[in-house]
């Protein structure tokens, strides 16, 4: 599904992917652990395609195509999401006028006649109900004042509306107490199948016993240094990430 | 001989106010129209040293030649149609009156003329009020109004009356040559009462026109007025505007100026809050492009204890254009316990843009609450970016965006195929920036 080969990726001329190899496949859910700064969130923001980021060697294809000569949009149209670190707030755009764009665009992208407005208020109110989003929340505005569990839960919920082929969680556990984080993950379990896949970036394996992993990947200085089971998460936490630093380094 | 007559600006200004001059006086108003005269006798066009003038030059409308406007009274008027809007209306094409259409079961009393074609009734009030608010010799625009004008709408709303439907007065400049049009608007709401005016501004053509309106406001106790300013009269439409508000005591207002397109716009908004209890509220939003040039110039006299006011004027600028917006609160010694907020917010969407923004407070009064601020900023590139991250266009984004920002301006109106309306001239017009 997605095959990213020797990645290098720099913003305002500082080199933080410096080569990264990573395969996904259908079905699979891989975990990307690493120390602060090792081009965790810089990868995700590779992969959407923020435009601050210059990609300056490398390939990235998704589902045939060449995801990098895509605009954000297109890639979001064509099955790739991304749950944000931190949920951008939008004053003044309600949840329903931006979910609805949202839905929209993606159908429209894919020749799908547009939902009517009662069938896209009984799709949201499904999903809805799956990650425990309250229709308050619903009413208001794009993240705005949101709490930071509601913020990560709303992230959650936009991608059960998507329905992507890959998505990737970017830290979505950072700041979640135990109950947030469980509801979140149950919204993953829930939509995971043989279709999709899931990249889950932490950093911490907390995360990891609510959303099982089929690998797990340590990001160190712009590559991907080890990967093993899952395991190697609980290797990562009780030990910490300077043995893999000296491993690498040796 | 005195060189100052002869000078370049008293030359471009006599030649200005000639293009004016009509021999058909209206029916009332007579001193005030031989004062205004008078005024303009030795009258000068205010330059960019004119401190309220200093960020908007007139040589645009200066410079051009305004003729008299033909009479296209039976051209089609779908462009100023707001759909599903059930409103008592009175049409002006080209400055002359087109129609009066009030809807079934209206209230004989309230009263919705033409200055051309008025009762008696209306005459006697209007001889009454007919710039008493605005004095003929303000400044050279009101003068040339009320020494030449002739055209305008009254709109009386006797004491105790609730009129239900909005009133719309609607403009249409449909012309192939460059038009001078002069207008003036005489509203009065009597005690008790209160009433919704809709008054829109449209063109069909792209062809240069100026018009001059003066606007006198009299919302008398406990009486209440929501007035809704919509000017979308094309990029080559100039329009100057003198509007002068007298509330009284316990009367509410609100106003909501809205420019979508104009190449010199001039908004002056004065209220003057003569009475306790009294709230004025006004809004004002400007969506601009190209050379466009829109000017906000508001005053609110708090004269008596315990009134309040509220500004909130909201912006978007594109192109090589230019918002000017100045807000003077004024709050006399006798007026505490007044509140007074104002804000000016504007987005700037590229470099060339210009945003000039001019608060003011005097205060004379020392137990009251007063604030003010303003904020320039662009469109939030991260917001854009996460909204493409869920597959919208970088396009459609900014719209989303753009009308979410000046969504607030116009929101609370009350009259929903208005607010849909406006809403859906915005999005339009996001579709012709870049």
């Amino acid at each position: 599904m997605l095959t990213i080969k020797n990645l290098h990726a720099e913003i305002d001329g500082k080199k933080i992917l410096k080569g990264l190899n990573l395969q996904i496949n259908p079905g699979e859910v891989h975990a990307i652990m690493g120390p602060n700064g090792a081009g965790k969130s810089t990868l995700a923001s590779v992969l959407a395609g923020k435009e601050a980021y210059e990609v300056t060697e490398g390939s990235v294809d998704f589902d045939g195509k060449d995801l990098l000569a895509m605009s954000t949009d297109v890639r979001a149209c064509e099955g790739l999401f991304l749950a944000f670190q931190y949920p951008v707030e939008i004053p003044g755009v309600s949840m329903t006028t931006f979910l609805k764009a949202s839905v929209d665009a993606v159908r429209k992208y894919k020749n799908l006649p547009e939902l009517s407005a009662k069938a896209f208020l009984q799709y949201m109110r499904e999903k809805q109900q799956m990650v425990e989003i309250t229709k308050e929340l619903t009413n208001r505005a794009v993240n705005e004042g949101f709490s930071g569990g509601e913020k990560k839960r709303n992230e959650v919920f936009q991608m059960a509306m998507l329905d992507p082929k890959l998505a990737v969680l970017d830290e979505t556990d950072s700041g979640l107490d135990i109950d947030a984080l469980r509801v979140v993950a149950n919204g993953v379990n829930q939509l995971k199948n043989e279709n999709n896949a899931f990249v889950v970036i932490t950093h911490y394996q907390r995360l990891l016993d609510y959303i099982v992993p089929d690998f797990v990947h340590v990001l160190y200085d712009g590559k991907i240094v080890k990967s093993g089971p899952k395991s190697l998460a609980l290797e990562l936490e009780e030990k910490g990430y300077d043995w893999i630093k000296e491993e690498t380094i040796a | 001989m005195n060189l100052a007559m002869n000078s370049p600006i008293k030359e471009t200004t006599k030649a200005f106010i000639s293009q004016f001059e009509t021999g058909e006086a209206l029916p009332f108003g007579e001193t005030k129209r031989q004062q205004a005269v008078g005024f303009l006798q030795n009258a000068v066009l205010p330059g960019q040293k004119t401190e309220d003038w200093k960020y908007t030059s007139l040589m645009p409308i200066t410079t051009k030649e305004f003729q008299q406007p033909e009479n296209y009274a039976s051209r089609s008027l779908d462009i100023c149609n707001i759909p599903n809007l059930e409103a008592h209306t009175i049409v002006f094409v080209n400055g002359a009156l087109h129609s009066v259409n009030m809807l079934p079961g209206f209230d004989s009393d309230l009263m919705i003329q033409s200055f051309g074609s008025m009762n008696e009734t209306a005459q006697i009030i209007a001889e009454k009020y007919f710039a008493h608010l605005t004095p003929p010799d303000l400044d050279i625009f009101t003068a040339l109004n009320t020494a030449y004008g002739n055209k305008g709408t009254m709109i009386f709303v006797p004491a105790k009356r609730q009129v239900q439907k909005p009133i719309h007065i609607q403009h249409l400049t449909d012309t192939n040559i460059p038009i001078g049009i002069q207008h003036r608007n005489l509203v009065i709401v009597w005690e008790e009462s209160s009433v919704t005016i809709l008054e829109t501004y449209h063109g069909t053509k792209q062809n240069s026109t100026f018009r001059n309106q003066v606007t006198e406001v009299i919302v008398a106790e406990n009486a209440s007025l929501s007035y809704f300013k919509f000017q979308h009269e094309g990029r080559n439409a100039s329009h100057i505007e003198q509007c002068n508000v007298m509330q009284q005591a316990n009367s509410q207002t609100a106003f909501f100026t809205v420019s979508l397109s104009g190449e010199i716009i001039r908004n002056t908004l004065r209220i003057r809050i003569n009475g306790e209890g009294a709230h004025a509220g006004l809004k004002g939003g400007y969506l601009l492009d190209n050379i466009e040039h829109v000017d906000n110039y508001t005053e609110v006299h708090h004269i008596k204890p315990h009134s309040t006011s509220n500004e909130l004027y909201k912006g978007i600028i594109g192109g090589q254009a230019t918002a000017v917006f100045s807000g003077k609160i004024q709050v006399y010694p006798d007026a505490q316990k007044t509140q007074a907020y104002q804000s000016n917010k504007s987005v700037l969407l590229t470099d060339t843009a210009n945003v000039y923004t001019k608060p003011q407070l005097e205060i004379y009064a020392d137990d009251v609450k007063c604030s003010h601020g303003a904020t320039t900023g662009q469109i939030n590139e991260e917001a854009l970016y996460y909204m493409m991250t869920r597959g919208i266009s970088k396009t459609e984004a900014r719209k989303l965006l753009i009308g979410a920002f000046l969504e607030e301006i116009f929101n609370e109106f009350g009259v929903k195929e208005v607010e849909e309306y406006v809403h859906r001239c915005i999005q339009e017009k996001m579709d012709s920036i870049h």
